[in-house]
């Protein structure tokens, strides 16, 4: 059964800038016999992230919302296992998958055939299940016989599509998705919320970061409150939401 | 430790990502040209060429036996070449970086896909090395070229060891990218590439001494038919197994902060 939790995580961010990162501070401590001591000191640390502490069962849903910069990327980096915390520690259960950066990994030189091919298989996906998704997509993005042009002569629309119809063919157990309905018309998003309901459809755990109520609270049964790296509120929806927008 | 072991296992058994990826990326740096990789093909054959003709026409020099030497040498440098300077940008280059930022994917796949894309870049390059071969009718063709296949899955093994190595310093320190790109050009110049390793005094010890040339030798021996060379295979496994010791080491104690280096 899929489970994530996450238990008294926090996460500090090194910034290696200027003097921490070149070569001649480690090359002049070692000559100089450690007089003069340029150490780790140099870099600057961001506390992204501090004692953040929840837990989500099968069927979750959970909207993680907050203020630009309070961390909400940062967290569904943590729960992903992109970042390691500093402390604390990310209980997982489950595969995961991620809907972040759609257009990572894309090849704009290569065909949009040859793209869902290599996400697959970058995905883990075996050389049958890419046939099935292939026409998968084929069928979501619309894009007929452009799937055998290279990406860079797609319009942003039907780059979307594709974008999108390959991110939510790989499936796991716990689907983290940050901010993703930026472009699109209003027929994509349409299509695309109808394929999310799909995608996301299941005893899955899905985390959500979001700016959009409408969307969250289409899907979304628990929400978690972040602000400045603090989680300030987790629990029913409709209370966290009342708490977020009822802030100074 | 163990779970770097799987980790490197896993990368290595998912050879269709990244022997795709690696074709797809060397088209990329040839996008929309006619030629498309052969360019590398043709651009190392002009400028041998153009040394071959210079020290022909110019210097008067018998070129026959020592041109295939030359050649075989010198594009088994420039995989090399690429490896440690390329190599530096394994993970904080795109695709790369954007990759390790948004999935969570096992890291060890981008020295692999990198290494790929620098041996089949060296597979374009062979074809000169063939014309020179065949032009200069001075090497005795024998089965001893069958070497080159173990010896180009060695290289590649150790490719993908350095350039993960390289890949992370380089991602931590910006200055270790222009460092190796310096030191290039003298290692170029203390390699037996443009010179004969045989011989007394300096230029045997040199040769001896300087890693590079065995890595070198091992490839360019069966190239030019010649039997493999005990000493150099025994500092290139030598060498492999050290820097894949390094590897795992450096992956294990470091590997989860390369995101935040790049």
């Amino acid at each position: 059964m899929a489970e994530i939790t996450l238990e008294s995580v926090c996460l500090d961010f090194p910034v290696y800038q200027g003097g921490a990162k070149s070569f001649r501070n480690i090359a002049l401590k070692a000559s100089t016999g450690g007089i003069i001591k340029h150490s780790e000191s140099n870099v600057v640390t961001v506390s992204a992230l501090q004692d953040i502490n929840f837990s989500l069962k099968p069927a979750d849903c959970v909207a993680i919302i907050g203020p630009n910069g309070a961390g909400k990327s940062t967290l569904l980096r943590v729960m992903a296992g992109l970042y390691r915390p500093t402390s604390g520690r990310v209980v997982l259960q489950g595969k995961i998958a991620t809907l972040f950066d759609l257009s990572i990994g894309l090849e704009m030189d290569a065909t949009g055939m040859d793209n869902i091919k290599f996400a697959g298989y970058s995905r883990g996906l075996s050389k049958e299940q890419i046939g099935v998704v292939r026409e998968e997509i084929a069928e979501f993005s619309e894009l007929g016989e452009f799937l055998d042009l290279p990406l860079r002569t797609y319009s942003t629309g039907m780059l979307t599509r594709l974008i999108f119809g390959i991110a939510t063919a790989a499936t796991g157990d716990v689907i983290l998705i940050d901010e993703i309905f930026g472009a699109g018309d209003s027929a994509f998003i349409k299509k695309a919320e109808a394929r999310m309901e799909k995608f996301m459809g299941g005893s899955k755990i899905i985390a959500f970061a979001t700016h959009s109520n409408s969307l969250a609270r289409k899907f979304c049964n628990k929400a978690a409150y972040l602000s400045g790296g603090k989680l300030i509120e987790f629990g029913d929806f409709d209370t966290v939401v009342a708490t977020y927008e009822g802030r100074d | 430790m163990r779970e770097t072991l799987i980790l490197f296992k896993e990368a290595l058994f998912s050879w269709r990502v990244w022997c795709l990826q690696g074709w797809l990326d060397l088209h990329a740096r040839y996008r929309r040209t006619t030629f498309g990789p052969w360019w590398v093909t043709l651009g190392t054959g002009l400028a041998l060429g153009g040394m071959g003709t210079a020290w022909s026409v110019i210097f008067g020099m018998n070129l026959r036996e020592f041109f295939p030497y030359m050649v075989g040498g010198y594009i088994t440098w420039m995989m090399w070449a690429e490896f440690l300077t390329v190599g530096c940008g394994t993970f904080k280059n795109s695709p790369a970086n954007m990759v390790i930022k948004n999935i969570p994917m096992n890291a060890f796949f981008h020295p692999f896909r990198q290494t790929m894309l620098t041996m089949i870049s060296f597979a374009h390059n062979i074809v000169v090395f063939i014309i020179t071969a065949l032009i200069a009718q001075s090497t005795d063709f024998s089965l001893w070229i069958l070497m080159v296949v173990p010896a180009l899955i060695l290289t590649f093994f150790i490719g993908v060891c350095v350039t993960t190595i390289f890949g992370m310093v380089g991602a931590r320190f910006a200055d270790f990218e222009l460092a190796v790109t310096s030191l290039m050009v003298f290692f170029f110049l203390v390699t037996p590439i443009m010179w004969h390793a045989d011989g007394e005094g300096a230029r045997g010890w040199i040769a001896l001494l300087n890693p590079m040339a065995h890595l070198i030798e091992i490839v360019r021996a069966p190239l030019l038919g010649l039997p493999p060379s005990p000493i150099s295979w025994g500092v290139s496994i030598g060498l492999t197994l050290l820097s894949f010791m390094l590897m795992i080491w450096l992956y294990k104690t470091r590997g989860h902060r390369i995101i935040f280096w790049i």
